[in-house]
């Protein structure tokens, strides 16, 4: 008796599925005669189960898939819209007149014509159609021919005609995607597939239960050339019912796509590149990445002599080098032959060359978007290649509660061996996830020892924030806090005062239900010993920049208003708070002559810096001799003419500039203010720069505002009231000690402005 | 344990006595409770826990994530539906946890429902106002009339009312559980996002802070 070939084993579906016998004697026959029986299909198209293996055109004219007269438009349009960004999310996105013709259907009244519509639309980007019976039976039935190039991934739909609304998992299998090691060596040429069943977000990984509905299906090919394959799905697990159907993919080769990135001043540098072909598809595919390229992100970074590889076709090619370059857009052609993409950054200011070296001392390797799997997050390698394309100077990559046991090994106590001047990256750690994280999450930059006394790894770290600033501190560590607006957002009281524009300041008090700078509003009373034995503020700087800028910006200016000189910072939280890019928020930080990493967080640490999200620069802010303030401004945001520059005391604008926003540099005179009392001026341009603080004295006296004291006490009490909580028994004793001392410095600030 | 079977009978004490009037009106009464439900006993608090439709998990950079859980996704038309939230809050965070989804209703002046209202406890019921409220038959053809009446409905859309206390701060516990209850104006099967945070900001990349789920919505 003749035995079935493997792949009708493989497929392990009973053999009444197949509706035509003649199909299992076809597969004898493409097992036997493969190179035959392909050029016989490419002549007469392939019969499957239920019809023809459909050309595009014929796909396009809705002939071949069954469809569905009527669903429920509620369910269709919510899941067409997931599913549109799903396709978004792994870089296929719908094109504009499908997407704009769906968004209309919201508006149709009649579910019959929005059924249509989307089969209209989806269809003929259908590999197949899997037709589920009232009864539980499984069709397939053969849809789009697929093209995809060389080892490159393509995303095509399935349809699924779901007649029992059945809310299982779709699965899929092919003997053309069996993997080729472990296989029989026969086999080898067979297995020329891969295929991948996209059910990531914002997709759900079961099936609706609507009769009508669309899943994504990615597919890969290593065989240039016309192959014939299988697919085959089944609605109801690996032991329940499988269908399949023939396929055809055309695999087209790929062609060498190499690249030239110039610095504006001719010297080498990190391009980064979008790549998308003229259905808007992003090169190399997302689904597939792995570091150094990230999964999460459209873009690449890549410098010269590096090189990627590339289908036939026109490509729109977006290339830019951080905010301060000039994003420029080119169309390449992409044939035969190998071509080289040459990038020549253009700025429209380099603060570097006026001695502000820009950093974003917050990113991780690890943790948030990153994947634990194949690695536990990535590596420096990876982490400064984005710093550079995206012209972060330095880069503080902070290891922090996930992959902490994998990632610590980074941590040198000194810029990592792979920075490459003036990109310099290092490993210091944020306290999240473990330790005092509970009472707001703190970045340690500059440790010398990473990890406290007493343990390797993170569970024995302290529970109150001022104790892990004491160990930090002892090492000469610069202290923040991390992402500062969040858990400052829900309102549970007030005090007394005048909210200022852009409630900045603002007396709401705020509930500190969150991990931002919370404890923090205690730790900025204290001092603790320094390297040398010598008393220091337990911490530097509040992170602005990827929180609400008012939440954040709010209590950084009452901290200021009671006279402590805490400095601002910039950070991104890359990639927690977003995946987009390193860099979002960062700090400027000015140092003369040669940039290295030591000397550029002691500046950070004395605020000698401002903070930017890259669109506007305020460098040189100064006192003048005549008491008239001045700055350095340049902007350059899409969709703003003007932008306000507001020359701040004590939180509150006392004069406004308007300035073009068309990236010209120009410098700023503010009149010399009348001050009735000590106070701090700096100048912001909201939301997106602000300067660190200038400190004037009047008679001597520190600044003290008598209603931000009283905001920070209420803030202190609201605190503890929701952090006490979070310390461990055994250190209740000094944080009911840390936070008394705290009521005692605040009220005696209070009592000097009686 | 539930003494389903309890009646106010004579009660005879061990020595052929019996109650006194007093006693035994109380003992009556305390019966009563008890099967009426309004005294907890043990077999109440041993009943099963809705199940999860929805974990939520709050990472340590307070990012909040859902995921579907493994409830049945079935609803009553016109009912509440009660299901369990497992909150996995590695941040210890005390703020809300709040849920917002495109799919509810919104508040209705002198729709085809009436604004839900306070029921028993902290449930809110719904109530139909008079002859208004859709009434759909089983077969699909009726389904099918109801709907297009729906369809003249410029909130079609938006067909679920959730019941969840949007206020109630978390406990920062690493690990609590909430009741969600769902309510579906429609019939068939329907879809909704939830999308979960705990402030301003605090949703996780990648729609790791919503979950897709479609539900079959039982005919009333």
């Amino acid at each position: 008796m003749r035995t079935e070939p493997r792949w009708v084993k493989a497929l392990g579906h009973d053999r009444a599925r197949i509706k035509a016998p003649w199909v299992v004697k076809l597969a004898h026959l493409v097992v036997g005669l493969q190179p035959m029986v392909v050029g016989l299909w490419l002549l007469v198209g392939v019969s499957t189960s239920r019809g023809n293996v459909q050309d595009p055109v014929a796909a396009d004219e809705g002939m071949t898939l069954p469809s569905v007269a009527r669903v429920d438009a509620q369910p269709l349009l919510l899941l067409t819209k997931r599913l549109s960004e799903a396709l978004e999310t792994i870089g296929s996105p719908l094109n504009a007149s499908a997407t704009a013709e769906i968004a209309t259907l919201a508006e149709e009244p009649d579910d019959a014509k929005v059924t249509a519509t989307i089969q209209r639309l989806l269809d003929p980007l259908c590999v197949a159609a899997v037709e589920i019976s009232p009864d539980g039976s499984v069709q397939v039935i053969a849809g789009q021919n697929v093209t995809v190039e060389e080892n490159g991934w393509r995303a095509m739909l399935v349809k699924v005609l779901n007649h029992a609304n059945v809310q299982t998992q779709l699965q899929t299998r092919s003997p053309n995607a069996l993997p080729i090691p472990t296989g029989p060596q026969d086999e080898v040429e067979n297995r020329w597939m891969s295929l991948n069943l996209h059910n990531e977000r914002p997709l759900d990984t079961q099936l609706s239960g609507l009769e009508l509905e669309y899943r994504i299906l990615l597919i890969s090919s290593v065989r240039v050339g016309t192959q014939l394959g299988k697919l085959a799905f089944s609605p109801s697990g690996e032991n329940g019912t499988w269908a399949n159907t023939n396929i055809t993919v055309e695999t087209v080769p790929a062609t060498k796509v190499e690249f030239r990135v110039t610095d504006a001043d001719g010297s080498a540098c990190m391009g980064c590149f979008e790549i998308r072909d003229s259905l808007g598809r992003v090169y190399p595919a997302q689904p597939k990445r792995l570091a150094p390229d990230f999964f999460f992100q459209t873009q690449i970074y890549r410098e010269t002599g590096e090189a990627i590889m590339l289908p036939r076709g026109t490509y729109t090619v977006v290339c830019s080098h951080g905010p301060e370059s000039v994003p420029e857009t080119k169309t390449i052609q992409v044939g035969e032959h190998p071509i080289v993409i040459d990038y020549q950054v253009e700025r429209w200011i380099d603060t570097a060359k006026m001695g502000y070296w820009s950093g974003d001392h917050h990113i991780h390797a690890a943790g948030c978007l990153h994947y634990e799997n194949p690695t536990q997050g990535v590596h420096p390698p990876d982490m400064l290649r984005h710093i550079m394309g995206e012209d972060v100077k330095v880069g503080c990559c902070l290891t922090w509660g996930p992959c902490f046991d994998y990632q610590k090994q980074f941590f040198t106590g000194r810029p990592d061996d792979v920075s490459r001047y003036p990109y310099l990256l290092r490993y210091d750690v944020e306290v999240s996830g473990f330790g005092s994280h509970e009472s707001g999450h703190l970045n340690l930059l500059k440790l010398r020892e990473q990890i406290p006394a007493g343990g390797d790894s993170k569970n024995h770290w302290p529970t109150l924030g001022l104790n892990t600033l004491k160990f930090a501190k002892r090492q000469g560590a610069v202290t923040g806090t991390a992402h500062s607006g969040n858990g400052l957002g829900q309102v549970v009281g007030r005090v007394a005062g005048v909210d200022g524009p852009h409630k900045l300041p603002c007396f709401d008090i705020p509930a500190f239900n969150g991990i931002g700078a919370h404890e923090f509003i205690m730790q900025v009373t204290h001092e603790v010993d320094g390297p040398d034995g010598q008393k220091v503020p337990a911490i530097d700087f509040i992170a602005t920049m990827d929180t609400t800028r008012e939440h954040e910006w709010n209590i950084w200016y009452h901290v200021l208003n009671c006279g402590i000189p805490v400095v601002a910072s910039g950070e991104t939280d890359f990639p927690c708070i977003t995946g987009e890019r390193v860099g979002l928020g960062r700090v400027y930080v000015s140092l003369p002559g040669v940039l290295n990493y030591d000397d550029w967080v002691e500046a950070l640490r004395r605020g000698e810096s401002y903070v930017s999200d890259g669109s506007a620069h305020l460098p040189n802010f100064q006192r003048n001799e005549d008491g008239t303030f001045s700055v350095d401004v340049a902007a350059r945001k899409a969709g703003f003419p003007d932008i306000d520059v507001e020359l701040i005391a004590n939180g509150y604008p006392i004069e406004v500039q308007k300035v073009k926003a068309n990236g010209t540099l120009q410098t700023l005179t503010f009149a010399a203010p009348k001050l009735e009392q000590s106070s701090w001026l700096a100048v912001r341009v909201f939301p997106s720069a602000h300067t660190n603080p200038i400190w004037v004295k009047i008679n001597d006296k520190p600044v003290r505002v008598a209603t931000s004291i009283e905001w920070c006490l209420s803030s202190l009490e609201q605190c503890w009231r929701e952090k006490a909580r979070t310390y461990a028994p055994a250190e209740m004793g000094d944080a009911r000690a840390a936070y008394d001392h705290a009521r005692k410095v605040y009220q005696g600030m209070l009592n000097e402005t009686k | 344990m539930k003494p389903n079977n309890a009646s106010c009978d004579v009660v005879w004490l061990g020595n052929g006595q019996t109650f006194g009037a007093l006693a035994y009106a109380c003992l009556c009464l305390l019966l009563l409770s008890i099967r009426s439900g309004t005294i907890a006993n043990a077999q109440d608090e041993d009943q099963p826990e809705p199940e999860v439709l929805i974990t939520v998990s709050i990472s340590p950079e307070a990012r909040v994530k859902a995921s579907p859980g493994s409830a049945s996704r079935v609803l009553r038309q016109g009912e509440w539906t009660e299901f369990t939230v497992t909150i996995e809050n590695t941040a210890g965070i005390t703020s809300p946890l709040v849920i917002e989804s495109e799919q509810q209703m919104r508040d209705e002046g002198s729709g085809s429902l009436r604004e839900p209202i306070e029921g028993s406890g902290s449930l809110r019921e719904p109530v139909e106002s008079s002859g208004s409220l859709r009434e759909p038959s089983l077969d699909r053809g009726a389904v099918h009339d109801a709907d297009r009446r729906a369809v003249h409905d410029p909130e079609r859309a938006r067909w679920m009312r959730l019941d969840w206390d949007a206020e109630k701060p978390l406990t920062g516990a690493p690990k609590e559980t909430r009741r969600l209850r769902i309510w579906s104006r429609d019939h068939g099967v329907r879809s909704a996002v939830l999308n979960f945070n705990a402030g301003q900001g605090t949703q996780d990349l990648g729609f790791r802070s919503d979950v897709l789920l479609s539900f079959r919505v039982l005919a009333k």
